[in-house]
């Protein structure tokens, strides 16, 4: 394992913000942090980066405790974003290059590169105050990455991004992942869990609650339900005690319809011929839930279960 | 140690290109120069009508009339019965008191004064005083020829002396008084300029979630003083632009008015102990009180929220500065007080008091100790500084409060 992350606990006075927290995180793959507002990311986030100190458990980077020269090996853009305003865009990415231990020249290769990269090579010698904002976005993603990090922890590394510059960045994503580096993806947007991520790790009141491959936690939670698409029917009231029909959506000349299939029983056979004596099937296909509705179903149930 | 060149660097280069540094480095010299060099041009003016000089020990009158001839100078013949029974109420700016036959003591000739004489006034008495001993003495010489009269040429230097002054040196304790009264408000000063402006920068990182990357890759005890050298490197930069700046000035004025070359000509460098060993502990009190100080700023800046009101924070390290200054002024009076020699052992004070102490010469083991004491406390403090501003990026957002700081030390 690459990142290895065994019970850690850590407190701020009467509040806990990670409890027993222990999940893995494989060589090469990307790993989604999920969780609500609060939850604790931003702690286990500081804890790896070690600005704060577990009061119990350990962090193990490559086998290693994390030590002033494993942390360098790491990468980070934080959520809420910072650079010097007043240093222009070539010094900026220099200063925190070299920072990390990599040579001047070095730096500067690797600087043009990712400039280039990013279509910014004509702002090289702007002050970074004079930049828009998904410019300034795209500095902070270069200034994580510029230093080859070996483990990369991206805090929303889309947010703020218009779509096009949003595909980049994932584009990029996904080619430091081709090129072996590790990475943690905190995000609220599922979309892009889904897009990128080999696995979840969910926290929620500081515990985790979920974790694991995001095929087989949607095969886990998968529930029987079906995205049927018809044509127009008369009938008004459809009923079976086979079936619940939760949504319709009217398009042009059909309808699509999420329907449960509530007879566990019943092989998908039957189900069709059942759905056949009602509607005139165009297309049939199993819906399973996305990430969205797996986060919001398992942090209700955490919720009420801790409520009751 | 590369990091930390990098931080000073980076500290440096991006301060000493904004506007505001270029703007204040070349406005503060006009500012001073308005509220000292026209108020001094206008008092040299004003004095020049009192500059009476009563000539003593000339009752024939010859060299009194020898030195007239300059408007600017006005020179009275007379002695202490004249002076006395004429006008008891009188004042003169100065008294030459000539010898007998000052032609053949030419270097008993005494000029004294409670003033500071003008470097131009007493070149004019010794050039007018010379030129009149030499035709003295020529004129009891015989032959008169060219021999004799390169045999008679007399040049008198008259000693300036001040007034009232029991033991002769009292021009050494003021020098001495003068140059530590000028070393603590240089570091007073200094540590408040460029403390603040740690403090600022601070602050400003503290917010600027950079930070929480940067201690992927260097730890805050090298951030800080890699600050804290940087802002002070700007302000060692800029005192010796404003340095270049003044002797230019002083030069200009000096060649127009001689306002101040007569006040650098009354000024000598204090003798024991040498000028060479106060400028080295001035630099070293300077550097470490500057140190331990924008520590303090430091913590007191990851404290802050921008905008926020700071004052309570600040409190804790205005106070002792401010009575570091009075405890310097009474050092230099009171070199061997209780008050003066524990002053200058405690860091906070220390800077500024042993500079007081020091330009009254003592002992350079005391001196030694208390940079010992200074240093490792600075050091310590910075220590603690890199501490408070790490924890304090947790508290983002959040206003620190002292039980936040205490928990940060002992954690």
């Amino acid at each position: 394992m690459f990142l290895y992350i065994n019970n850690i606990t850590k407190s701020f006075g009467t509040k806990t913000a990670l409890k027993n927290v222990s999940f893995e995180i494989e060589k090469g793959s990307i790993v989604g942090l999920l969780g609500p507002n609060g939850a604790g990311k931003t702690t286990l986030i500081r804890s790896i980066t070690g600005i704060t100190q577990p009061d119990n458990g350990s962090i193990l980077l490559n086998g290693n405790t994390i030590d002033d020269q494993e942390r360098r090996k790491i990468g980070y853009l934080p959520e809420e974003r910072g650079l010097y305003p007043e240093m222009k865009v070539g010094e900026q990415l220099l200063y925190l290059a070299q920072l990390k231990g990599m040579s001047k020249s070095e730096a500067k290769k690797e600087c043009d590169f990712w400039l280039e990269k990013l279509q910014l090579t004509d702002r090289k010698s702007s002050r970074t105050n004079e930049l828009s904002k998904g410019m300034q976005q795209k500095i902070q993603f270069i200034s994580a990455v510029i230093h080859k990090p070996q483990f990369l922890i991206l805090d929303e590394p889309f947010s703020g991004f218009d779509p096009i510059n949003a595909e980049t960045i994932k584009n990029e994503v996904l080619r430091l992942k081709g090129m072996g580096t590790t990475i943690l993806l905190s995000t609220h947007d599922m979309g892009s869990v889904e897009e990128l991520c080999d696995k979840v790790v969910l926290i929620h009141q500081a515990q985790i609650i979920l974790d694991g491959p995001i095929d087989k936690i949607k095969e886990q939670y998968r529930n029987g339900s079906f995205i049927v698409r018809t044509t127009k029917t008369k009938e008004d009231k459809i009923q079976s005690p086979n079936f619940r029909i939760q949504s319709s959506t009217m398009k042009e000349d059909t309808i699509e319809w999420l329907i449960e299939k509530t007879n566990k029983e019943m092989d998908n056979n039957g189900f069709i011929t059942e759905l056949m004596q009602h509607f005139q099937i165009i297309s049939i296909e199993e819906h399973l839930p996305s990430m969205n509705e797996i986060f919001l179903l398992k942090v209700k149930n955490d919720n009420s279960n801790i409520h009751e | 140690m590369n990091n930390l060149f990098l931080i000073i660097k980076r500290e440096y280069l991006s301060r000493i290109r904004r506007k505001s540094f270029i703007i204040m480095t070349f406005v503060t010299p006009l500012i001073f120069l308005a509220i000292t060099v026209i108020p001094t041009i206008m008092l040299t003016q004003e004095s020049m009508e009192e500059r009476e000089t009563l000539v003593l020990g000339d009752s024939a009158g010859y060299y009194t009339r020898a030195l007239q001839g300059n408007p600017d100078y006005v020179f009275t013949e007379g002695n202490d019965i004249y002076f006395n029974e004429t006008n008891p109420n009188k004042t003169f700016f100065a008294v030459i008191n000539l010898p007998e036959q000052p032609e053949n003591y030419p270097n008993n000739i005494l000029l004294i004064s409670e003033n500071v004489i003008p470097t131009d006034m007493k070149r004019h008495i010794d050039t007018r005083l010379s030129e009149a001993a030499s035709l003295k003495k020529l004129e009891k010489a015989s032959p008169q020829s060219a021999q004799a009269y390169k045999e008679c040429k007399v040049e008198v230097n008259s000693q300036s002396i001040k007034q009232y002054d029991p033991n002769g040196n009292s021009e050494q304790n003021e020098t001495n008084t003068f140059v530590a009264i000028a070393s603590a408000f240089l570091i007073y000063i200094f540590i408040f300029s460029y403390g603040t402006q740690v403090m600022r920068g601070v602050t400003e990182e503290k917010n600027n979630k950079i930070m929480e990357v940067m201690f992927l890759s260097s730890k805050p005890f090298q951030f800080i003083t890699g600050k804290i050298i940087g802002i002070a490197l700007v302000g060692l930069t800029q005192f010796l632009i404003w340095a270049g700046i003044a002797f230019f000035i002083f030069q200009f004025f000096s060649e127009s008015t001689g306002a101040y070359t007569e006040f650098f000509s009354n000024f000598e460098m204090p003798k024991d102990p040498s000028i060479f060993i106060i400028l080295l502990f001035f630099v070293l009190f300077f550097l470490a009180g500057y140190y331990l100080y924008a520590s303090f700023f430091a913590i007191i800046g990851a404290m802050s929220e921008p905008g926020t009101d700071s004052q309570q924070f600040l409190m804790p390290v205005t106070v002792p500065i401010i009575f570091a200054i009075y405890a310097g002024i009474y050092a230099t009076y009171q070199p061997e007080s209780q008050l003066a020699v524990w002053c200058s052992y405690i860091p906070l004070t220390s800077p500024i008091v042993m500079m007081a102490r020091l330009c009254h010469g003592i002992d350079l083991a005391e001196v030694l100790l208390s940079l010992g004491v200074l240093a490792a406390c600075a050091l310590f403090c910075a220590y603690l500084a890199g501490l408070v501003y790490k924890s304090a990026i947790l508290l983002h957002g959040k206003k620190l409060t002292y039980e936040d700081l205490w928990r940060f030390i002992k954690g």
